[in-house]
């Protein structure tokens, strides 16, 4: 009883917002104009590419450090923690400053950046730093918790019958932990696809170098409420098939692998 | 203004009471930094970082306008001046503070922004500003009118012509603010309008 009513408590409170933005986008004409404009095009082009570049790096540079985190018990360690999360809880807009103060011409690498070349505000790499900073620490966060929840003992006694320790975490540890690593994917690359503030703070807005799809619709909005709602439906929609398609692959993958 | 207009929920016809221009402002100057920006037509300048208010937004639609202004009134600054600047643009802010916040912060080399965007403290410490001349500027006009759904009309008229009075012309500009040429006196449409 309390089960059926809490759910059709959280499926409104969800679903009629976003039921009722779809509604009123579909009502529209000249939806598909706007879903297929050089504007819509070019952003969603950008966001895809920025935030599979994001999370290709928040995979491979985030996932051996969660494994460091959750098996750790340093209070060094301990205190990263903690750090690594803070830009959850930070505004965006300040982690866009502090960005710009760590990266910016004026930051405190900038100079160095600068004498090699590298001019990082204003550029997609920018956008892709940006999705980094703030998302990040989901995918981190989760995927400790899901190494943690895998019992130190398995590993041993894989080791111990003469595993190596690298095919042990590819064969035991990683699938174990697979639930939680997925949904860290999930929530980071969200975050990464929906990010907003620190990008239009560190990256600026210009069409086709940093107008991701947030920013593009922040855009529309001043003049356009429907090119604005269009754009989020499809932003929604291009979300929605990514997570997905997450679900469903990370499926097929342990059910082949078991 | 105009869309309210025409949906007439106006109780009074609009009146302007204050102008606003354009300026361009640019970080106070840092000596590690190459040539700094001293002028319009250094806009124009190669590596220049320049950063404007999106079209959509009215002072990003005056930038435009005075960027093509200088370039059809000053052939001295080259005959692709316009198609220069706008080259130079770095990023499309989505308000006019967003702009101020990147010369503030010293990540572009110039913003274009009204004169009333930039606080008297930003002046005195970070910022520099470089006039645009009236014959290439593009004078922002606020109107302001009565709505027909007020709750208070008595009041709603009473604020309209205290905007208009001596006193609000004098707080309004000193703040940035023009006072509009000559001050149309304020027009009350009957109530059952």
């Amino acid at each position: 009883m309390v089960g059926a009513v809490s759910t059709i408590v959280c499926v409104l409170f969800v679903g009629l917002p976003v039921g009722a933005l779809l509604l009123r986008a579909a009502q529209r004409e000249g939806l598909l104009a706007s879903l297929t404009s050089d504007v819509a095009i070019t952003a969603l082009r950008l966001s895809v590419l920025t935030s599979i570049a994001a999370m290709a790096i928040i995979l491979v540079a985030g996932t051996p450090f969660a494994y460091v985190l959750a098996r750790s018990r340093s209070p060094l360690v301990a205190a990263l923690d903690s750090l690594v999360e803070l830009p959850i809880v930070l505004p965006p807009v300040v982690a866009g400053v502090a960005m710009l103060m760590a990266f910016g011409r004026n930051g405190v690498l900038g100079p160095w950046l600068e004498s090699i070349g590298i001019s990082l505000p204003f550029t997609s790499a920018a956008v892709i730093f940006a999705q980094l900073f703030v998302a990040a620490p989901f995918y981190i966060r989760s995927a400790k918790l899901g190494f943690r929840s895998v019992l130190l003992e398995y590993e041993e006694v894989s080791q111990t019958l003469g595993v190596s320790p690298w095919l042990t975490f590819w064969r035991l540890t990683l699938p174990l932990a697979g639930p939680s690593i997925v949904t860290g994917i999930a929530l980071a690359w969200a975050r990464a696809l929906s990010e907003f503030g620190a990008t239009i703070m560190f990256a600026g807005n210009l069409m086709g170098e940093t107008q991701t799809m947030p920013l593009a619709i922040m855009t529309a909005i001043e003049t356009s409420l429907d090119l604005a709602l269009a754009l989020s439906v499809l932003l929604l929609v291009v979300s929605v098939c990514i997570l997905a398609g997450l679900g469903l692959a990370s499926r097929r993958w342990w059910q082949s692998r078991w | 203004m105009g869309i309210a207009q025409e949906a007439n929920v106006l109780a009074s016809s609009p009146v302007p009471f204050a102008n606003n221009s354009l300026v361009v402002i640019v970080p106070v100057s840092n000596p590690d930094r190459g040539e700094p920006v001293r002028g319009l037509q250094d806009l124009a300048r190669d590596g220049v970082k320049l950063a404007i208010a999106q079209e959509e937004v009215p002072a990003g639609r005056y930038a435009r306008v005075v960027i093509d202004q200088l370039a059809a009134l000053r052939p001295a600054f080259g005959h692709d001046y316009a198609e220069r600047v706008l080259g130079n643009v770095v990023s499309e802010e989505a308000n006019v503070r967003g702009v101020v916040q990147k010369v503030v912060l010293n990540e572009v080399d110039a913003g274009i922004v009204y004169s009333t965007d930039v606080s008297g403290e930003e002046v005195d410490t970070s910022v520099g500003v470089i006039p645009i001349p009236p014959d290439a500027n593009v004078m922002a006009v606020y109107p302001v009118a009565t709505l027909k759904e007020s709750e208070d009309p008595e009041t709603a008229a009473a604020f309209v012509e205290f905007l208009l009075s001596d006193q609000a012309q004098l707080i309004l500009r000193k703040h940035g603010f023009k006072s509009p040429e000559a001050l149309p006196r304020v027009v009350r449409t009957g109530q059952e309008g």
